[in-house]
């Protein structure tokens, strides 16, 4: 019986703690004002470019990130300063094509296929990947502190129309990462208290 | 033989004195408010940080803020109330009736009294860490651990010192007033000690570090990076190793102060 008390007053416990945790997931992001951008374009094709400025994040201030475009594109958040990848890009189409004049060089690190050189020498800076998207709309937290570069790529022969708003938010706890340890706590915790619900207070109570 | 001997009463006091600390639903109450209040108080001051270190200690500092005080009413109400009380009114003497030694009579109840409240605690504050900034709590696990000792070590000395004024008053109530007198005394303390360095002189700042360590793990992390915007540059700021001589020397009257309380109880309480 003590150890069906131990185990129930430890399931309550849990339970609890992921009550609390389900709470406070229920609490939205809020904007941090002045920390916005966006706008609207076409970008050429087989091209990358960044969107808005490098901002530090740490795990309570992300991005709320909404994207929309006409054909099918990349998006990425990176954690490099814009001026750095911009540097590097342009470093490794000058080793690549030296004949080229600086403006042949700026125009041709904008491709997306630098962009790809850029990722697969530098994989450990990618904070989160969209795969191919049209719509996009998220909330981003990274788990550290981390300097974001947000990096839209078209990979398409076409022109895509697009428009864009990406805003600074904070958040006491990021939704996606509390939801799922508040279930499992209740449930586990619900699943240690019933015995001891059981004996202690429901079998209990005809005798009294 | 006499381990299994001593072990057996030994766990029977630690579990009357655990089911007299946290009948039901105090215990359950106490995690809600530690994991809630850990969520809606942390770290909106921290958002700003140079670097992931910083964010570590900064983010504690501010998980510990208001979950610290919520500890520091459990163990105001297991100590003051709970030993107190069991003291003031001759509780205490069934328990002595045990066949074990004193002192084993009072680590069982502090087990109970500060151990699960300090376990309860320091839980929902490494899952609320590793649910936060999982890479900041795997990376600074070590800047993490050294804040929450510096963090800590303050509310030890007071729960010492309440457990040393319940034994000798043998008045739980006035323990418990004392405990609370003495929270709002460290704020106070904190504040002017601070303000008489931002005036020029280090030497309050240095004597309160030392029974309230996190200040001197403070001023050195702001003293890492760029200047802070609060607080003239040349303010004392100690190096790592003073940090943790400064935690050291904190612990060392945390322990002596609990020593005291052994003392007190195994040979002069005269019950």
């Amino acid at each position: 019986m003590r150890w069906i008390s131990l185990a129930g007053r430890l399931g309550t416990v849990l339970l609890m703690i992921g009550l609390a945790l389900g709470l406070v997931s229920f609490i939205p992001a809020a904007p941090m004002g002045g920390f916005s951008s966006g706008g609207s374009g076409s970008a050429q094709p087989e091209k990358y470019q960044v969107l808005g400025t490098t901002r530090t994040l740490t795990p309570q201030t992300g991005l709320r990130i909404s994207i929309n475009t006409s054909i099918e594109t990349h998006f990425y958040i990176l954690n490099v300063f814009e001026g750095d990848l911009h540097e590097w890009a342009m470093s490794w189409v000058r080793e690549r094509f030296p004949d080229l004049d600086e403006s042949a060089v700026w125009w041709a690190s904008r491709n997306v296929t630098v962009l790809d050189a850029f990722l697969e020498s530098h994989s450990d800076t990618v904070l989160w990947d969209s795969n191919v998207i049209n719509d996009l709309s998220k909330e981003f937290f990274p788990t550290t502190v981390s300097n974001a570069t947000t990096v839209i790529a078209y990979p398409s022969l076409e022109t895509a129309q697009f428009e864009y708003e990406i805003e600074s938010i904070t958040s006491l706890a990021p939704r996606e990462r509390t939801l799922l340890p508040a279930e499992f706590l209740a449930l586990f915790g619900l699943v240690l208290a019933i015995p001891w619900i059981f004996f202690t207070r429901i079998r209990k109570a005809p005798s009294q | 033989m006499k381990k299994a001997a001593t072990g057996r009463p030994f766990l029977e006091v630690f579990a009357v004195a655990l089911k007299e600390n946290y009948r039901f639903p105090i215990l359950e109450i106490f995690a809600f408010l530690y994991a809630f209040g850990t969520f809606i108080f942390a770290g909106l001051g921290a958002t700003v940080a140079q670097s992931s270190e910083i964010f570590a200690h900064g983010l504690v500092s501010t998980l510990t803020g208001i979950p610290l005080f919520i500890l520091m009413i459990l163990i105001w109400a297991n100590v003051a109330y709970g030993l107190g009380n069991d003291v003031e009114k001759g509780i205490i003497q069934t328990l002595l009736s045990y066949p074990l030694k004193r002192r084993a009579v009072l680590t069982a109840k502090l087990l109970s009294a500060l151990g699960v409240a300090l376990l309860l605690f320091l839980g929902i504050q490494l899952l609320a860490l590793f649910i936060l900034a999982p890479d900041i709590a795997r990376i600074y696990f070590s800047t993490i651990s050294l804040t929450y000792l510096a963090n800590l070590s303050p509310s030890l000395l007071m729960a010492g010192i309440v457990l040393l004024v319940a034994l000798i008053l043998r008045r739980g109530g006035l323990a418990l007033v004392v405990g609370i007198v003495l929270y709002f005394a460290f704020s106070i303390i904190s504040s002017m000690a601070f303000f008489l360095a931002w005036t020029g002189s280090d030497f309050a700042l240095k004597a309160f570090a030392l029974i309230y360590p996190n200040m001197a793990l403070d001023r050195y992390y702001a003293g890492f990076g760029t200047p802070s915007p609060f607080g003239p540059s040349e303010m004392w700021t100690p190096s790592f190793s003073e940090a943790l001589g400064y935690i050291g020397v904190s612990y060392v009257i945390v322990a002596v102060i609990f020593l005291l309380c052994y003392v007190y109880f195994d040979r002069r309480l005269g019950i």
